[in-house]
């Protein structure tokens, strides 16, 4: 019973795996295949780093209410601003993706 | 970058989907302008208005935006008002514009977010010359260590240009983003049905959020342009 839970996830890599084979033998083909993978690695090491400075700043915030409530109103209006400014270096990362996607 | 099409793609041969939009926008923030201003003619303008209306609640805003600035830029915050209070109408309008199905705002274009963000860097560097003086404002690009000058004049002209770049792509992509997301979701067929609505709401609050964020941050420049050089 306990193992039942991975029957989904081993149906899906089963139905899965010849699809990516099929869609690797394309890509191959292509002579700018590295400009796919640079797309991809664009958002998403951009979307990682804003993930991990964006949970830092939200758990600054909540440990400032948690040690105050009554400051709550002052502490968030930082916070927002701060996640407001990180993520726009994610955006950075996603206009460079999006820039590259046609390309390859 | 791919739009998804709006109303403005009619006249698309004609005159320029950003600029069509940017007319828009303009003629949507002059009748905001005087229908607010019907309120405050007369004898009665001094009194607020009853209730939720729409006179009160840019006057809110407004008091936001004053208090913000007299906090960061001190004396003079009245000469930059203008400029700011403009700019921070102009982007709220045109983001909930953008939201609009059908609509385009100009913000999803980068034509118009770098005509304004032009606009913000120029102003802040012109404030600092003309408050510190040329000489005093390049020898504080330089630095206080004479002989790491060459390096720290090239790393503060590129940040000052970063400056530039980053209220632009921060703008655009902020809201290209959001109206590419709801377009994408909305071709799908069952996702169709709910999931834009969410979409729509955070595109509701990162609007608003990067109309405050473009103004916060003109305000900042030019309070950094006008501090006393240390």
């Amino acid at each position: 019973m306990r193992v039942l839970w991975t029957l989904p996830l081993v149906l899906v890599a089963l139905l899965a795996a010849p699809d990516l084979a099929l869609a690797a033998e394309e890509a191959a083909g292509s002579p700018n295949w590295g400009i796919a993978i640079g797309a991809g690695l664009a958002i998403g090491l951009a979307g990682l780093g804003c993930g991990i400075g964006q949970g830092l700043a939200a758990a600054g915030a909540v440990q400032g209410i948690a040690r105050n409530p009554g400051a709550a109103g002052q502490i968030q209006t930082p916070m927002i601003i701060g996640l407001a400014l990180i993520e726009s270096i994610a955006l950075y990362g996603f206009v460079i993706g999006f820039q590259l996607q046609g390309k390859f | 970058m791919a739009h998804p099409p709006t109303l403005f793609n009619l006249l698309e041969g004609v005159i320029p989907v950003a600029i069509q939009a940017l007319a828009a926008c303009t003629l949507l923030v002059l009748l905001l302008t005087f229908w607010v201003r019907r309120g405050l003619r007369g004898e009665d303008g001094v009194i607020p208005a009853e209730g939720f209306s729409v006179r009160n609640f840019l006057e809110l805003l407004l008091e936001g935006i004053v208090s913000l600035m007299r906090q960061t830029i001190g004396p003079s915050w009245a000469t930059y008002l203008p400029l700011v209070g403009t700019l921070g109408f102009f982007i709220l309008v045109s983001n909930l514009m953008g939201l609009v199905p059908g609509l385009g705002g100009p913000t999803s274009y980068v034509e118009t977010n770098l005509s304004w963000a032009i606009l913000a860097v120029v102003v802040s560097e012109y404030a600092a010359i003309r408050h510190q003086g040329a000489k005093a404002y390049l020898s504080h690009l330089a630095g206080p260590i004479w002989w790491l000058s060459p390096l720290m004049f090239v790393v503060e002209v590129i940040s000052h240009l970063a400056r530039l770049l980053s209220l632009t792509i921060r703008l655009t992509g902020n809201m290209f983003a959001d109206h590419t997301l709801v377009a994408v979701f909305l071709s799908f067929p069952v996702v169709a049905l709910f999931v834009p609505w969410v979409f729509m709401g955070l595109g509701v609050f990162v609007a608003i959020l990067q109309a405050f964020i473009f103004s916060f941050l003109t305000i900042i420049y030019i309070g950094l342009a006008l501090e006393d050089a240390h």
